[in-house]
């Protein structure tokens, strides 16, 4: 009776596709695309949006296979066993150290705004211990989490957005493309790294029967996308390009300026808060999902908690590695950018390869 | 280590079923002779007093005797006295129709003819015929003749139906269950005369016998679910089973979850109203409480009044109770997340009101709080373990007198009786007993979470428990079966919509 559900609904993607690519980063990441193009970061989220949609799609058109296998299992079928098994390595080795600065960012921003004088440790344990339950929960408990905190994640970031409405300021996002396209090209790259994580519907889909979920994965990155391009637009109204530029969390001071008058809790980043947690634990959480699986392909016989608990381990020393908010920021960049590039070129080669080896949709 | 546990756990198991003394394992014929089938009975009773064994003989068959046994208090005497023994003293003709015939059916279906009671039957296990006798039944034993037949006289004391204390609605039947099975199933049957609604028997328990009762809509019925729910029933291992709260332990998913994963009902039309939806009642005999299943989340936030007032009621009332259970569950940790780490979250007068309210107060917010939720629970024990007359005055002293002593005294703050008041009047919003008891519990967690982490630990164990509901199962089926994945279900769980699209929706 506890199988999972056989049938996965179009709107289950959707939701899942946009909880996965609205991760924490949203919080640190304005600043960096300002440093990088200035005004125009909106223009920049646009363009890596329609390249992310249309990978999607193709991730979509590999991962619907037959045979439903998940992720891992395809890729050392198109790539063979050892480059296969390379490859999930090495994504791995990413997934591992992303989860880690990532977990890193949450503590360091719960340290500025909420609890100032709990040590990072603790704040970063116990979060992995609820991660670690969620996981261990199995897949079809996380989707239905996914689909709760969908509402909570778009409608409370949302109203953030709106609430300084009238402090906005728009003529700073004047003048458009300055110095022409190439800026903002050139920083693409970067950008892609707003839209990466859906990686997770590789082994989600595989197991259910449904083979029209393409166009929900496009919904749910064009659902990021405009929440993403929402929020640079806002940010640069509110502070202005070279404020932007300065501030190490711009979201939550954002938050932290603005005040409803008359209310239980008049402070914004009270609603950021329940907003962002969730925000955070669905992607960490996603990516340590996808941690584990690649621990089960290189020791299958390892008991999942125990492969949980052992992981969570590394990624706390991980998390405490960096040893400044500016440290972490720099090492999460980094990785999220060779990550974001490597896994869409990943899912570009395999298509080809796939393609080249003239194997059908059915083979593969 | 485990694995060498478990091996420990099976062979004492293994062990212990040996000795036992299930009378489902041993058949014992039998004996040809009246006194040694009535030593037999007595030593098994171990002579109890409420064993009653009437020898006869009868008046035109000299030389033929026999006894009966039932159990006082168990039985209609009337029924014994002019159905059975007055036949049997004074009348060849059910005698003869008992012993002269050869084939069992014969007997069987003379005796149908003869005998003016409902229920009678052939019984060829002296184990079974005991049981029977316990359960209200009359026992016929007839000297030479090996075998023993049971006559239907139960007859007992039963509470009258009443209005159910429980569930009591403005609009809608006053109408409960009693602790009579069969007077149970009439009462279903009388909210209903759909056809399809089936009673199925079951009998459980290892060492006395109790009656359940699945009662299901043939063509709605959730077939995964009836599967399921037959299976579990055959493999629980029941000792006694003296109410339905027993079964319901046995047989739900998750026992060690604080969340109710069954739910249970005094009302009739409440049977009859999920049963149409497909789902399944279980009705066992002695318990005035009928079982649902399954029993997904949204399901213990409906009362049947929803449906009896008008749907702009039922969806205000129902959203409202999906808040109460929020406040009962996390006001106290909210109130000790804010006080405690973030007071600058506050309205800066609202702050300086709390903070002169807490003036002088020599425990901190969560002690505090700690403090008057033992209170509050040992109130409620107390109120309602009395009588009724001296359970409210508990109330009104505990309440009125002890909470305005305890400002007065400067031990608690006039604004955590506020909190801990709204918190528990919270709870009794919620027209499902055992959810109510799940949010009082999963209080103290809550308030824990808030004291070590604040706001953050509040919103990761907010997210805990979120992670439990999505784990939770009933029966097999999701626990948030018509809220996740989204769907026209959602009509009659988060909201009560108008009955026409109801109907459309089934």
């Amino acid at each position: 009776m506890n199988k999972q559900p056989s049938v996965i609904d179009k709107w289950e993607v959707f939701f899942i596709t946009t909880i996965l690519l609205f991760n924490e980063r949203v919080l640190t990441v304005p600043r960096f695309y300002a440093e990088k193009v200035e005004q125009d970061s909106w223009i920049g989220l646009i363009f890596a949006g329609l390249i992310a949609m249309s990978l999607g799609w193709l991730f979509y058109s590999l991962i619907s296979n037959p045979q439903r296998e998940n992720l891992i299992q395809l890729v050392k079928r198109i790539l063979g066993k050892t480059l296969g098994n390379l490859v999930t390595l090495i994504f791995g080795v990413y997934l591992i150290l992303s989860i880690g600065f990532s977990l890193r960012g949450v503590a360091d921003g719960i340290h500025s705004i909420l609890l100032e004088r709990t040590p990072t440790w603790v704040v970063i344990a116990v979060f992995l211990l609820v991660i670690i339950y969620f996981v261990n929960c199995g897949l079809t408990t996380m989707i239905k989490f996914y689909y709760l905190a969908f509402p909570i994640t778009v409608f409370g970031i949302i109203l953030i957005l709106l609430t300084p409405m009238k402090t906005y300021n728009w003529e700073q996002l004047l003048p458009i493309l300055p110095e022409g396209l190439g800026r903002t090209i050139k920083a693409l790259p970067y950008f892609l790294t707003s839209y990466m994580n859906f990686a997770l519907l590789g082994f989600i889909i595989p197991k259910r029967d449904d083979n029209k979920l393409g166009l929900p994965i496009v919904g749910g990155v064009f659902l990021v996308m405009v929440l993403k391009v929402l929020i640079v637009l806002t940010l640069t109204a509110f502070f202005g390009v070279e404020e932007l530029k300065q501030a190490v969390y711009p979201l939550l001071s954002m938050a932290k300026g603005i005040e409803l008058q008359n209310l239980v809790f008049e402070r914004v980043e009270t609603l950021l808060t329940l907003a962002w947690i969730p925000i955070t634990f669905n992607a960490i959480s996603a990516n340590y999902y996808m941690a584990n699986a690649v621990v089960d392909n290189f020791i299958p016989k390892v008991n999942r908690m125990i492969a949980c608990v052992i992981l969570g381990a590394v990624v706390l020393f991980i998390a405490l590695y960096p040893e400044s908010v500016a440290q972490n920021m720099q090492y999460s960049i980094k990785v999220e950018f060779v990550g974001a590039n490597l896994s869409y070129g990943t899912i570009l080669l395999l298509f080809i390869i796939a393609k080249l080896r003239g194997l059908k949709k059915n083979d593969t | 280590m485990l694995r060498y546990l478990k091996k420990i756990v099976n062979l004492l198991e293994s062990a212990g079923n040996k000795g036992s003394n299930n009378p489902k394992e041993n058949k014992e014929a039998p004996f040809a002779s009246l006194e040694k089938n009535l030593k037999w009975i007595k030593d098994q009773s171990y002579q109890s007093a409420d064993f009653k064994i009437r020898e006869f003989v009868n008046r035109d068959l000299p030389g033929l005797s026999g006894a009966i046994i039932y159990l006082e208090g168990m039985v209609d005497k009337n029924l014994i006295n002019n159905n059975i023994l007055m036949p049997l003293q004074k009348d060849v003709s059910l005698i003869k129709a008992l012993t002269q015939r050869k084939e069992i059916s014969e007997v069987k279906k003379l005796a149908s003819q003869i005998i003016p009671l409902a229920g009678f039957e052939y019984i060829d296990d002296l184990n079974v015929g005991l049981t029977k006798v316990l359960s209200g039944e009359t026992l016929l034993f007839l000297d030479n003749y090996p075998y023993v037949f049971s006559f239907e006289t139960k007859g007992w004391q039963e509470r009258s139906v009443t209005e159910p204390e429980g569930e009591r609605v403005v609009r809608g039947p006053r109408v409960g269950f009693v602790e009579k099975a069969v007077v149970n199933l009439g009462l279903i049957r009388r909210r209903s005369t759909d056809r399809n609604i089936i009673f199925k028997k079951f009998t459980v328990g290892l060492e006395a016998y109790t009656d359940i009762f699945l009662i299901y809509h043939e063509k709605h019925v959730f077939r995964d679910v009836l599967e399921e729910l037959n299976k579990r029933i055959q493999n629980s291992e029941i000792n006694n089973l003296y109410d339905s709260g027993i079964l319901e332990q046995h047989i739900e998913d998750n026992p060690y979850s604080l969340l109710p994963q069954l739910q249970y009902t005094e009302r009739p039309d409440k049977v009859v109203s999920s049963i149409m939806e497909g789902r399944i009642g279980i009705l066992v005999d002695g318990s005035p409480m009928a079982l649902l299943v399954p029993a997904p989340f949204p399901s213990f936030f409906q009362s049947s009044e929803d449906y009896y007032e008008k749907w702009a009621f039922g969806s205000i009332i129902r959203i409202t109770r999906y808040m109460a259970a929020f406040i009962s569950t996390s006001l106290p940790a909210l109130y000790i997340a804010v006080i405690s780490y973030h007071p600058e979250l506050l309205p800066t007068d609202l702050a300086f009101s709390i903070g002169k309210a807490r003036l002088g107060v020599p425990f901190p917010a969560f002690f505090e709080a700690l403090i008057m939720e033992f209170t509050l629970e040992v109130l409620q024990e107390a109120g309602i373990r009395l009588p009724k007359p001296v359970g409210q005055t508990v109330s009104i002293v505990g309440g009125l007198v002890i909470g305005q002593a305890a400002v007065e005294a400067g031990i608690i703050s006039p604004i955590m009786v506020i909190i801990i008041s709204v918190t528990a009047i919270s709870s009794f919003t919620i027209p499902s007993y055992n959810m109510n008891l799940a949010t009082r519990l999963f209080r103290v967690p809550f308030m824990v979470a808030s004291v070590f982490l604040g706001f953050y630990g509040l919103v990761l164990a907010w997210m805990a428990i979120l992670i439990h509901i999505c784990n939770t199962k009933t029966l097999g089926r999701s626990y948030l079966e018509g809220v996740v994945p989204l769907n026209i279900r959602i009509l009659d769980t988060v909201v009560r919509a108008p009955l026409k699209m109801l109907k459309k929706k089934s």
